[in-house]
């Protein structure tokens, strides 16, 4: 039986921009929705007020209520609407009313979107149930049954737009822009043109609208039952993100990718702009004081802007989120001894020191020290990514490694190690490597045991098969006392990728996985030690953990995709292993314990010594974990389990949300740890016979994998028809400031040269049209080579009779 | 001097708020340094703050800060929401002494005229309790008991009746009181309850028991300054820690075991901590103005020093305050403006070491240099050191040169000797080399292995630089090769240099090879691109030629002179004809090809290399091609033949 835990899911931070915030009629607080619940900010100070739980799904609308001071509705998806006021003091709630829309509470269709239009308490509820599009209904009244508007609009969090001047609803179909009265049965449609309208406005009180589509191009609409007058401003050259109208109507204000707010004004036909505000916008609110600007950048950060002075005059900023949802935070979760806080990616080119203790952002650190570059409208661009952070056990140094991979040009990596200085109380740069490895960097990772500056070591890995040791180096002369970072060794093992590296506690050993073999390394002089590895175990080590305290800093942990193996270092064998499928380990520095994250969402907690489970937390999360890591305790927990005492334990899964991972100190688990139940998390045991290695083999199949890398790199589909103009290409892009190296160069040669993929289909049917061509060919050679042949006896024959028969023999080829 | 009321952590020891001279209220982040608020009250120049503290925290909502002011209200402040959350009036233009906090929702303030007001901060109910005793400072226990000092100190009861009972009198001390903190119990051992008090100019701080029967101290410590500030850790096994702030900047820790017993001796401290700035000669002190115990595991404490109400907080362990510990800290100079966006930008000096790809050292070798460039050095006496660097310049003058540019070799010794990357760098970016030569020769021979290493370190650095680097090293084992051969670790010395060379070569052949390659190519390419626009140009001349029977002379004479073009024809033909074909008869057959180049031949020699090889291919014949064609060239033209698989 496998001890389970109740685990109590504390959610720390995540994406805040599923719905366009709001900031309440005072202008004081600015809401937006994490999931189910409402985070307050004050947009003075940006600091988080209070976090409003009322719905159980995700919020897709908000909406204010005008009359009364800080009251507002929200909506979530499975359509149940809440009145919420802000005035209320702490101890009371402030959920003031509970609506459910009818026919909307099934799971069956998710609202997407809400707006409302509010009247004094009473409010008509316009949702959009579908995906991209899909139907918008219109309750009166949330117990009636709802009026479709239309059954096939375009959803998303800017495209329905309500005018309150005039109580219409205003939303887009494939090609028309739709204008439907609520208030009279007045309808129009406009043909909205080639360029696809990205959002929509409405003025506050005017019967006008603004629209942004996908090229940059605000157009404003009058006279909209009618024959519409249009009038166009155009700035932005990437799709207009959102826009807000000022609470005049005077102003309007738009944003987009470019990182530059707009203002419009519109009667004076002038605009000016707020440029650099860091990220792309997302969102731009307004508030109905005319006092605050607010921008919700794609990071999840929000800009506060003074409307009087068009000036930032603040920021609302939690976790950064990172842009690139295919691979958020690559550098993970790393625990900062000094500052206490986690840090993890922050905008691109940054990492952020977050305060887990005080869910506060302390400082975004700027590695990469580049402008950000905006993406262009057709073309992704890349920037610099901090894709590796190790930080010392001191807290001294900081070595982060920034890539920069345009699949274009050759790749650009740098090794930089950053010096807090004491004196200053700032990190300096202490050391840059410029293109430390030839390859990409799979981890990079500080010797746990040195306590001072300068007996500092570091270890990195890569793809290019090579793994190098940095230390601290005297850099002194005259002028200075410095150091700096220089590699001193450099280990391989027959040119397999190093893909993951750790070194032992006391730092006398490094383990470094290449592919699928362990390798142990002596610190010192560099020297191979021993190889671990077993047939079956074939897939890439993913990371390799020393155990840190006493009764296990024998084992070594090495983390697969679908193995976790525990080696023994005194009888070099393999102790125990166990098939799962996991995605990260974390180790606590603490204790003894480690966890490990599987793909079907379950952790469990070990201990390095046996391949018994100590907990296993079931389904923790609806996301599988991307990163996790132990963040030593404050106060020492006073709960008796165990595994938490010293350190908690904090995941980001893939949808970027930070979460505390805690057990429910209840009475079963205490007593259930003291009886010491603990079980087994599979069945699998090493070696146990012989044959239980020759089981373990099938379960490896990359037949179909092979297959398809063979005929891809054949020289089947060698495209050489327009190689000058690709010589020329990898020529002129290779760097004229620094020597590539061959390989690179190669690379890129093969990448332009070879067709992108070529399936075996394909292959086939090339083929086919080769043979066809070949006979083809040959039967012609056969009648050439005849009558070549023919030719030449006429010659030979005419050479030796005389001139007058060839020539004759000529005249009648000619013929 | 900062007044220790007017300073209070939040509790956690997260935030540190501090009210200015100016009035403004500031509440810092004491993890990333930063000035998070600041708060100027409406009437801050009628009613200036005299004291603040921190409310306890609240489940669910954050904490507020008491302030309490001269005019005798007391403002409640949420730094979060930026919100004046209640204002309450003590009395008319009494100062507030001392605010406290029973916990999150009880306020208790101390008035000038010794009036004590609990205050409940929900529904404002006024609770006042009249003169008991004089108070300049308060702390508070548990949820009922109210300590006042002012000379004496007194313990006050709240009853449940209202009103107060005095259930305890202290001596206290001979000046008035300043501060009295309240040891909170990690552990419920007792009932008695400690606190500390520490007065104005006086240089002990006594610690008192509830559960004392007499009206002294139950121990006291002996700060050798007057305090100005102070700060108690959690009693933890009974043992507890206490810092308190000087006059004159420095933080004194003590420790003692809190036991119930009364100790008569003065305790002395374990350790005491002075920040001096790093940047001023006379080391000044930067004076700590408050430190805070988080209570945490690793027993760190925060210490604040400022300067021109600049904080800057610092965390450490307590562990590392023995004896008189110094630290030396750069003075936070420019007040940190409210962050905005809360990027940082690290700090790049010219300091930092900016490495190419190949970068690496030898440790053993590293070691053994130092070593024997210190032997060097000290192998020079101060003479000749000064004769080296002072007498030949006036040599130089001596013959009235001006200072000629063609030679480093006195530049390049003070470089040497004094180690300075300035002047070797400008030294070793010199490419001419003559000078490089001349200069290298002029070199007294002392010299040469300092040369060296720094040219070891001068050529792991990237760019363009290294090919003049590269010169200079091959111009000193020209020049000096005779005394390298003598120095004892020769092998260490070039072991870099041979290092550097081999991992930066190490591609070299790999590139050539690939740059020839690639030569080869694009002359090829270019070479048919001519020939297709040739081909524009002329299109068919090859009718006009078969219409003229002028010709046909010149053709006899290829076909009877055995030409070149013929041999090869021959040798790459499978077919074992006696004789080649005629050029006509090589025209007709391109003519007629079905997937061949459309090349017309003139009759011209020079291409018909190139017609050979094409027509090679044309026919079939794989093998035996002794025409040496390049391979990327025979990749090519089969890639133009439509995947004719010729390999």
């Amino acid at each position: 039986m496998i001890m389970e835990e109740d685990t109590r899911v504390l959610y720390y931070w995540g994406p805040l921009l599923q719905c366009k915030p709001l900031i309440t009629s005072s202008s004081k607080y600015l809401l937006a929705a994490l999931e189910s619940a409402i985070r307050v900010f004050s947009t003075d100070t940006g600091n988080l007020i209070k976090t409003l739980k009322g719905h159980s799904n995700e919020i897709v609308g908000f909406a204010p209520v005008f009359d009364k001071e800080d009251e507002f509705f929200s909506c979530d998806e499975y359509g149940k609407i809440c009145h919420w006021s802000l005035l209320k003091d702490v101890k009371e709630s402030n959920l003031m009313k509970e609506y459910q829309l009818k026919s909307l509470n099934t799971k069956k269709d998710k609202a997407v979107v809400a707006t409302f239009l509010v009247k004094g308490s009473a409010a008509e509820f316009i949702v959009g149930v579908g995906k991209d599009t899909g139907k918008l209904f219109r309750y009166t009244n949330p117990t009636h049954k709802p009026v479709v508007l239309e059954k096939c609009a375009k959803l998303g969090s800017n495209k329905v737009a309500i005018s309150h001047h005039e109580d219409c609803v205003i939303f887009l179909t494939k090609q028309h822009l739709q204008v439907v009265s609520l208030s009279s049965s007045k309808r129009a449609s406009h043909h909205t043109g080639v360029n696809e309208i990205t959002c929509v406005m409405c003025h506050p009180s005017k019967m006008s609208i603004a629209t942004g589509n996908c090229i940059g191009e605000v157009v404003l609409w009058y006279n909209l039952f009618k024959e519409p007058i249009k009038q166009s401003l155009h700035w932005h050259s990437l799709p207009v993100a959102d826009m807000a109208f000022s609470n005049t109507g005077s102003e309007l204000y738009t944003g987009g990718g470019e990182c530059v707010l707009v203002n419009w004004q519109l009667t004076q036909n002038k605009h000016r702009f707020l440029p650099r505000l860091g990220m792309p916008i997302k969102y731009v609110i307004t508030d109905m004081r005319n006092e605050k600007i607010i921008c919700a950048h794609l990071d999840s950060a929000f800009t506060v802007i003074s409307a009087k002075d068009y000036k930032l005059c603040g920021s609302i900023q939690g976790v950064s989120m990172s842009i690139d949802n295919m691979e958020p935070y690559p550098a993970g979760l790393t625990y900062d001894p000094r500052t206490k806080c986690v840090i993890l990616n922050g905008r691109s080119g940054h990492v952020q020191f977050y305060d887990i203790h005080h869910n506060k952002l302390l400082y975004q650190l700027d590695v990469a020290m580049e402008n950000y570059i905006n993406p262009e409208r057709n073309i992704k661009l890349y920037n610099s990514e901090v894709e590796k952070v190790a930080i010392s056990p001191d807290g001294s140094w900081l070595a982060t490694l920034v890539y920069r991979d345009d699949f274009q040009s050759s790749r650009e990596i740098r090794l930089i190690f950053w010096h807090f200085d004491t004196v200053s109380q700032r990190w300096t740069l202490n050391t840059s490597v410029h293109m430390p490895h030839d390859n990409y960097v799979n981890e990079i990772t500080f010797m746990p045991s040195s306590k001072s500056e300068n007996t500092a070591m570091c270890v990195s890995c890569s793809d290019d098969g090579k793994f190098k040791i940095w230390e601290v180096l005297d850099n002194s002369d005259i002028y200075k006392q410095s150091s700096m970072w220089g590699c001193r060794s450099i280990g391989f093992y027959r040119h397999l990728p190093a893909t993951s590296a750790s070194v032992a506690p006391d730092g006398s050993l490094i383990a470094v996985g290449f592919a699928s073999i362990l390798t142990i390394w002596t610190y010192d002089s560099c020297h191979l030690k021993g190889t671990l590895s077993q047939p079956y175990l074939r897939d890439h080590i993913r990371q390799i953990e020393f155990g840190r305290t006493e009764n296990c800093s024998s084992m070594i942990v090495s983390r697969s995709d679908n193995w976790l193996c525990g080696w023994n270092l005194f009888t070099c064998s393999l102790s125990w292993k166990v098939t799962i499928s996991s995605t990260c380990m974390a180790v606590d520095p603490l204790s003894s314990y480690m966890v490990v994250f599987s793909t079907t969402r379950d952790a469990y907690i070990f201990e390095p010594k046996s391949n018994l489970v100590y907990t296993k937390l079931e389904n923790i999360n609806n996301k599988s974990t991307l990163c996790a890591a132990f963040v030593p305790r404050l106060e020492k927990s006073t709960s008796k389990l165990g595994w938490t005492d010293e350190s908690q334990l904090f995941i980001i899964d893939e949808a970027q949300r930070l979460k505390l991972i805690e057990p429910k100190a209840n009475l079963r688990a205490v007593e259930a740890v003291i009886e010491g139940v603990i079980q087994e998390f599979a069945q699998d045991t090493v070696g146990t016979t012989p044959f239980s290695t020759l089981v373990a083999q099938t379960r490896v199949t990359d037949v179909a994998v092979d297959k398809s890398r063979q005929l891809g790199s054949a020289a089947f589909g060698v495209n050489v028809q327009n190689s000058s103009a690709l010589l020329q290409k990898v020529l002129d892009e290779s760097r004229v400031y620094r020597l590539d190296t061959f390989t690179t160069l190669a690379k890129e040669f093969c990448k332009l040269v070879l067709p992108e993929a070529t399936t075996s289909a394909d292959v086939e049917e090339e083929e086919d049209i080769n043979k066809r061509i070949k006979k083809e060919e040959s039967e012609v050679v056969l009648q050439r080579k005849s009558v070549k042949k023919k030719k030449k006896q006429n010659l030979e024959r005419g050479l030796n009779s005389d001139f007058s028969g060839l020539l004759s023999i000529l005249s009648s080829d000619d013929s | 001097m900062t007044k220790s009321k007017l300073l209070c952590f939040s509790p956690g020891g997260e935030k540190l708020a501090h009210s200015g001279p100016d009035g403004v209220l500031r509440i810092w982040n004491t993890t990333s340094g930063d000035l998070e608020h600041e708060y100027q009250p409406a009437e801050h120049l009628k009613a200036t703050t005299s004291c603040i503290k921190y409310s306890n925290k609240n489940v669910g909502s954050h904490s507020l800060i008491a302030m309490g002011t001269l005019a005798g209200t007391i403002l409640l402040y949420s730094a979060e929401e930026a919100e004046v959350k209640a204002t309450f009036e003590h009395s008319t233009n009494q100062a507030i002494m001392d605010v406290a906090w029973f916990g999150s929702d009880r306020l208790v303030s101390l008035a000038r005229d010794s009036t004590v007001v609990i205050w409940d901060v929900e529904t404002e109910k006024k609770d006042v309790i009249e003169k008991v005793c004089e108070g300049t400072a308060m702390c508070l226990f548990g949820k009922k008991t109210i300590v006042l000092g002012s000379y004496k100190i007194q313990v006050l009861m709240q009853q449940n009746s209202g009103g107060v009972k005095v259930k305890h009198g202290f001596t206290g001390h001979a000046t008035l009181i300043t501060k009295m903190l309240s040891i909170r119990k990690r552990e419920k051992t007792s009932s008695d309850q400690y606190f500390v008090s520490s007065s104005v100019d006086d240089r002990f701080i006594y610690a008192w028991s509830t559960g004392n029967n007499t009206e002294g101290p139950i121990c006291s410590f002996m700060v050798k300054d007057t305090v100005s500030n102070m700060a108690v850790s959690d009693l933890q096994d009974s043992s507890l820690t206490l810092a308190a702030v000087t006059h004159k900047g420095a933080l004194v820790l003590f420790t003692h075991h809190l036991n119930g017993n009364v100790s008569a001796k003065a305790i002395k401290p374990v350790g005491t901590l002075q920040i001096h700035n790093a940047t001023d000669k006379k080391k000044a002190v930067i004076p700590i103005v408050a430190a805070y115990f988080c209570n945490d595991s690793e027993n760190s404490i925060i210490v604040v020093y400022n300067r021109a109400s600049v904080f800057t907080f610092e965390r450490m362990s307590i562990e590392k305050i023995v004896g008189s510990q110094v630290l030396i800290r750069a003075e936070p100079t420019t007040t940190k403006s409210i962050s905005l966006l809360k990027t940082v930008t690290p700090e790049v000096t010219k300091e930092a070491a900016m490495v190419g790809p190949l970068h690496t050292a030898e440790k053993s070798a590293k070691v053994k240099r130092k070593r024997s460039n210190e032997d060097n050095v000290a192998s020079l006496p101060m003479e000749e050191r000064l004769n080296v660097l002072a007498l030949e310049p006036s040599g130089s003058k001596e013959t009235g040169r001006s200072p000629a540019s063609n030679d480093f070799a006195q530049l390049l010794l003070q470089g040497l000797h004094s180690k300075d990357q300035n002047i070797l760098r400008s030294v070793f970016d010199r490419g001419d080399m003559k000078v490089i030569n001349r200069t290298v020769r002029r070199l007294p021979v002392q010299a040469v292995v300092p040369l060296i290493e720094q040219l070891s370190v001068a050529i792991l650095g990237k760019g363009h630089k290294n090919a003049n680097h590269v010169k200079w090293v091959r111009s000193v084992l020209y020049n000096h090769m005779s005394h390298l051969t003598t120095v004892p670790d020769r092998q260490e010395l070039m072991q870099s240099f041979f290092n550097i060379s081999a991992a930066r070569m190490s591609t070299f052949s790999q590139v050539t090879q690939l740059h020839a390659r690639l030569d080869l190519m694009l002359t090829h390419v270019a070479a048919r691109q001519q020939e297709v626009k040739q081909k524009d140009t002329e299109p068919e001349a090859l009718l006009v030629y078969r219409d003229e029977s002028s010709d046909e002379e010149d053709l006899m004479d290829n076909v009877l002179g055995v030409s070149e073009s013929e041999d090869n024809w021959d040798e790459m033909s499978d077919l074992t004809d006696l004789n080649g074909p005629t050029d006509e008869e090589t025209d007709m057959e391109v003519d007629n090809h079905p997937s061949g180049s459309k090349r017309k031949i003139n009759g011209d020699d020079l291409d018909e290399n190139d017609i050979d090889e094409e027509s090679s291919e044309d026919e079939e014949d794989d093998e035996d091609t002794e025409n040496e064609v390049d391979s990327d060239e025979e990749a090519d033209m089969n890639g133009d033949d439509s995947g004719d698989d010729v390999s």
